[in-house]
């Protein structure tokens, strides 16, 4: 149960940090 | 310090996970750029599990008598290191874009070198899922050798 739990946090924090680094532009300035 | 221990692996992980989802070439420069930064927090990580973790073993928990006696504890420390020496290929990689990237210039990526650094992310992914399954193991007393 251990690594089910353990595999489960490491995956939905994997997905979060997925989901952040997608949801970007892609220029790194806005333009005024 | 097994917050600090938790706390680098999760970010180790979503470093990782990071990392497949935005090497997906033709890459722009500004994609380019966030790949050799996430692969930068990537390595921190990893070096603050590894430090962390050691001195977990040594000065914390149950000892460094019961860890290097147990073949869980080995395997886990086994597929973290293969899994370090693995990650060496991509890394390699995305600093080799450095020059053209200062130029201004996104990076030219060949299909068989896109495929071998998938396949090293991939290969770091199923030694995380090893290195889970061993921690569960000997957190519980398994593998003790006597």
């Amino acid at each position: 149960m251990a690594f089910l739990h353990h595999l489960a946090a490491f995956t939905l924090v994997a997905a979060l940090a997925v989901e952040v680094a997608l949801f970007k532009p892609l220029q790194e300035v806005f333009a005024p | 310090m097994a917050f600090l221990h938790h706390l680098a692996a999760f970010t180790l992980v979503a470093a990782l996970a990071v990392e497949v989802a935005l090497f997906k070439p033709p890459l722009t420069v500004v994609q380019a750029r966030r790949l050799q930064r996430t692969d930068l927090i990537f390595g921190v990580a990893a070096v603050v599990v590894l430090v962390v973790g050691m001195l977990r073993v040594a000065f914390f928990e149950k000892g460094p008598g019961y860890y290097w006696r147990d073949a869980f504890f080995l395997i886990k420390l086994g597929a973290f290191i293969l899994a370090a020496l693995i990650s060496i290929y991509p890394t390699v990689t995305f600093l080799s874009w450095s020059k053209a990237l200062r130029a201004g210039a996104a990076p030219e990526i060949a299909e068989a070198h896109t495929r071998s650094v998938r396949l090293c992310m991939m290969l770091e992914l199923t030694a995380i899922i090893v290195i889970l399954g061993c921690a569960a193991l000997m957190a519980r007393g398994f593998g003790y050798l006597r």
